[in-house]
């Protein structure tokens, strides 16, 4: 079962760089917001291409500081993001309050950058989650893109948040390695479900080898 | 609290939130396809009446034709037809002074006849009055013209002061003549009141036939009226229909 969840994790790390390259794909022809999704995607790969070589792959080094450019990269690109799909520039001033106060606290106590960010991390996701269902209340009666990426980020986020926000907790426990790396797999079970999702949405809607025969005309 | 419990604690609460999250997704999604079928049955409404405007005006453009026909046929071509014959008479000869004369005579008062015709059939078709001088001119002549042949048929009142397009006011027009042509043929009126207001534009009409029933659909939606609602839609602007049967119609329209 641990084999099991451990090659899942390391399928999540190859389906999360296939997700972004697939994202590249159309990314000029594409809306803004697509491009800034992309390049999202595109970051997230490469943290978790940088966190795997760094923690599990040649190093078998502590990456949790990885942890801060995942939150903060997440919380501007996707910022940015619904900045632009809910077309609200004020959305913007959050990304530089979110930077300063993560500035703040690395100034503040520079060790706090080899830790974990349990605060940061909380209000960064709960900020995310409400733009999604935001989102998803503009898109009931607007014809919307990204509709079923945002379903994804909403129910991943929401629920991931618990499981980041009680990592500090449930590594200081004295419990065996397998009872802790329940919440992580849960996580990697999770995020593949939220890496389907944005796989179905570029399939559905951005799929630029699907044609649709209609009345006599190839739309491509 | 055991370590293992708050595991399962954090495993609990992790399942509720993702079983909130996906009850949420759900609702957003159902709300969505309800709203977007509403849309869709909206949009099929108003192709329906479209289509519906199509169909009355194509209708009402060949019951025009087919009156232009009838009108051409039996004012312009019956009449020409015996100043031919008459011309043919006179150009083979042998007759008589007198009755060359009386051929003469004749055509002279058929072409006079066909004139006066091409002219009405003209007038009928648009009304030079109101391209010149405006709807209230064209109200007043339409209502001299019915009170000539009934007297105080038709009363006018109000005042106008150009506040329509051009192009508006004919279809204003069109839609009293429809109106007054209804009550004298259908509803065989002996009173028409029509109001004028200005600023905004209000029509009210009303007359004091056989009126309409309102639940009967053919009759609500028959051709002349089709014709009207149509116009109104033209130039934006809502009507207002009340009649039942035995106390004739109430109409008015506003701009």
């Amino acid at each position: 079962m641990d084999e099991f969840l451990n090659s899942l994790g390391d399928f999540s790390i190859y389906l999360s760089v296939f997700t972004g390259l697939l994202y590249l794909i159309g990314f000029r022809k594409n809306s803004k917001s697509y491009r800034i999704f992309a390049l999202y995607l595109i970051l997230i790969a490469l943290i978790q291409v940088g966190a795997y070589y760094v923690g599990r792959g040649h190093l078998h080094k502590s990456n949790l500081y990885y942890s801060h450019f995942y939150y903060l990269g997440q919380f501007v690109l996707l910022t940015i993001f619904y900045a632009s799909l809910l077309k609200r520039k004020w959305l913007y001033s959050l990304v530089v309050l979110m930077l300063f106060y993560a500035a703040y606290g690395l100034i503040k106590d520079p060790e706090s950058f080899y830790r974990y960010n349990t605060l940061g991390m909380t209000i960064a996701h709960a900020i995310l989650v409400l733009y999604s269902v935001l989102y998803l209340y503009k898109s009931i009666t607007d014809k919307g893109e990204f509709v079923i990426v945002s379903s994804g980020i909403f129910f991943y986020l929401l629920s991931s948040t618990l499981i980041f926000a009680t990592h500090n907790a449930v590594s200081n426990l004295d419990l065996t390695k397998e009872t802790k790396n329940i919440l992580a797999d849960l996580n990697v079970i999770l995020y593949m479900l939220f890496l389907i999702l944005i796989l179905i949405e570029w399939f559905r809607n951005y799929n630029s080898f699907k044609g649709v025969y209609k009345n006599g005309s190839n739309e491509g | 609290m055991k370590d293992s419990d708050l595991i399962n604690l954090v495993l609990i609460a992790v399942s509720l939130l993702l079983a909130m999250a996906l009850g949420l997704v759900a609702f957003f999604y159902f709300s969505r396809r309800k709203v977007v079928n509403a849309q869709l049955e909206n949009a099929q409404m108003e192709i329906e009446h479209q289509k519906e405007i199509l169909q009355a005006t194509i209708l009402t453009q060949e019951e025009e034709r087919k009156r232009i026909a009838q009108d051409l046929h039996d004012a312009i071509s019956s009449k020409l037809n015996i100043v031919s014959l008459n011309t043919n008479v006179l150009l083979d000869g042998g007759i008589t002074s007198e009755e060359s004369q009386g051929l003469l005579e004749t055509i002279l008062s058929i072409s006079d006849t066909t004139l006066e015709n091409s002219r009405r059939i003209a007038h009928d078709l648009l009304p030079p009055v109101l391209e010149k001088f405006g709807l209230w001119a064209a109200l007043e002549e339409l209502t001299n013209d019915f009170n000539r042949a009934s007297n105080g048929l038709i009363n006018l009142e109000g005042s106008y002061d150009k506040c329509l397009e051009p192009k508006d006011e004919l279809h204003v027009f069109r839609i009293v003549q429809e109106l007054v042509n209804n009550s004298i043929r259908h509803g065989k009126a002996k009173k028409i009141e029509l109001k004028i207001e200005k600023n905004p534009f209000v029509l009210d009409y009303c007359d004091d036939g056989s009126g309409i029933d309102l639940i009967d659909k053919n009759m609500r939606a028959g051709l002349g009226m089709k014709n009207i609602q149509s116009r109104c839609d033209i130039i934006n602007a809502t009507s207002l229909l009340e009649s039942c049967p035995g106390k004739g119609i109430k109409f008015s329209i506003q701009t």
